[in-house]
């Protein structure tokens, strides 16, 4: 089965001093892109929402892997239309604040609570939040 | 009734328009700057940005490594083509895109033999902003076609003559009024060659 999911991760240097998330590592026989679009990165705090195009398998990898987050994923488990429940939403504090992030940078990013809003919604406002950070 | 029939014939009759095109039929060893490509709208030539380009069996092959080769087309938003045989598996090839010097362009190669990526090339520094996998063995024949347009970039990429197939990156600001393309290899001599490199609208 192929998944399609947003996920957070941050920017690393690869063997060949090449700037590329920390996800490309993990890649068999998917495909990616950075949906963040941050000019200069990494950006302070160093973290990228990436769109993901990858098989159940690698999914599995990344959904246990604690320095990736998956805001949405389709098909299931995290529709990006369904609004998330304030324990996920937890998490991903949780997550940015493991990454560097000071609690009023979340604030500012995604707020402090789901306020109805649904996981796209949350995870296009984290990335116009990252885009406008500076190195 | 005639006019539906005269937008059919234009709609099936679209043609290519060139603004470079250069097959490197020119003999052993001479380099690709020293004489005109087929198609060269603006007329400037090849420039070397790195290394050197030169001919071998009506191909261009680099002559030391990290080389890379660009022409002016006059324009930022184009498709840009290169066909190329594949000879190592451990290195990088492939289209130099909007560039504005030897350290500011983007790149869109086929890397390691296992993907190919967008790649930007910011004051000296690569970027990674997009990658999928590909699956190509040595002596592969590769067509890779970039589309710029505005701050969209797509690459397609096709193996010994298979499906096509793409990625795309979205924020593409950087360099995005750059008119200068060309081509791009990691290693030198009989690793990879470029063959019928064109850039069109």
């Amino acid at each position: 089965m192929t998944v399609i999911a947003h996920i957070a991760t941050y920017w690393t240097v690869n063997a060949n001093g090449e700037n590329e998330p920390y996800f490309v590592g993990m890649m068999t026989g998917d495909k990616w892109a950075d949906v963040t679009g941050t000019v200069s990165p990494p950006p302070d705090p160093n973290t990228i929402v990436l769109e993901a195009i990858i098989d159940d398998l690698t999914f599995n990898t990344v959904s246990s892997d604690n320095d990736l987050y998956v805001m949405w994923d389709a098909p299931n488990p995290r529709p990006p239309d369904d609004i998330p429940g304030a324990a996920e939403f937890g998490l991903l504090r949780a997550y940015l604040a493991q990454n560097g992030w000071k609690q009023a940078q979340i604030n500012q990013a995604i707020g402090q609570g789901v306020n109805g809003r649904n996981r796209r919604q949350i995870a296009d406002e984290l990335r116009t939040y990252i885009k406008g950070l500076t190195p | 009734m005639n006019l539906v029939w005269l937008n059919a014939v234009r709609a099936s009759s679209t043609t290519v328009n060139y603004l470079v095109r250069d097959t490197f039929t020119i003999s052993n060893g001479v380099l690709i700057n020293s004489r005109s490509p087929d198609i060269d709208v603006v007329g400037g030539g090849w420039i070397f940005d790195a290394g050197s380009f030169s001919g071998s069996s009506s191909k261009a092959v680099a002559g030391s490594a990290q080389s890379l080769a660009v022409i002016n087309s006059g324009q930022a938003d184009v498709t840009v083509a290169d066909r190329m045989t594949v000879l190592d598996n451990t290195n990088n090839r492939g289209i130099a895109l909007r560039r504005t010097s030897a350290t500011n362009y983007w790149r869109i190669d086929l890397a390691n033999g296992t993907l190919y990526r967008i790649v930007q090339i910011q004051a000296g520094s690569p970027i990674v902003r997009a990658s999928a996998a590909v699956s190509y063995s040595v002596g592969a024949s590769a067509n890779l076609r970039v589309v710029a347009s505005g701050n969209t970039i797509t690459a397609y990429v096709s193996i010994n003559g298979g499906a096509e197939t793409s990625i795309s990156y979205g924020s593409a600001t950087f360099n995005n009024t750059a008119t200068y393309h060309g081509i791009y290899s990691q290693t030198a001599t009989t690793n990879d060659f470029h063959d019928n490199f064109e850039v069109y609208l």
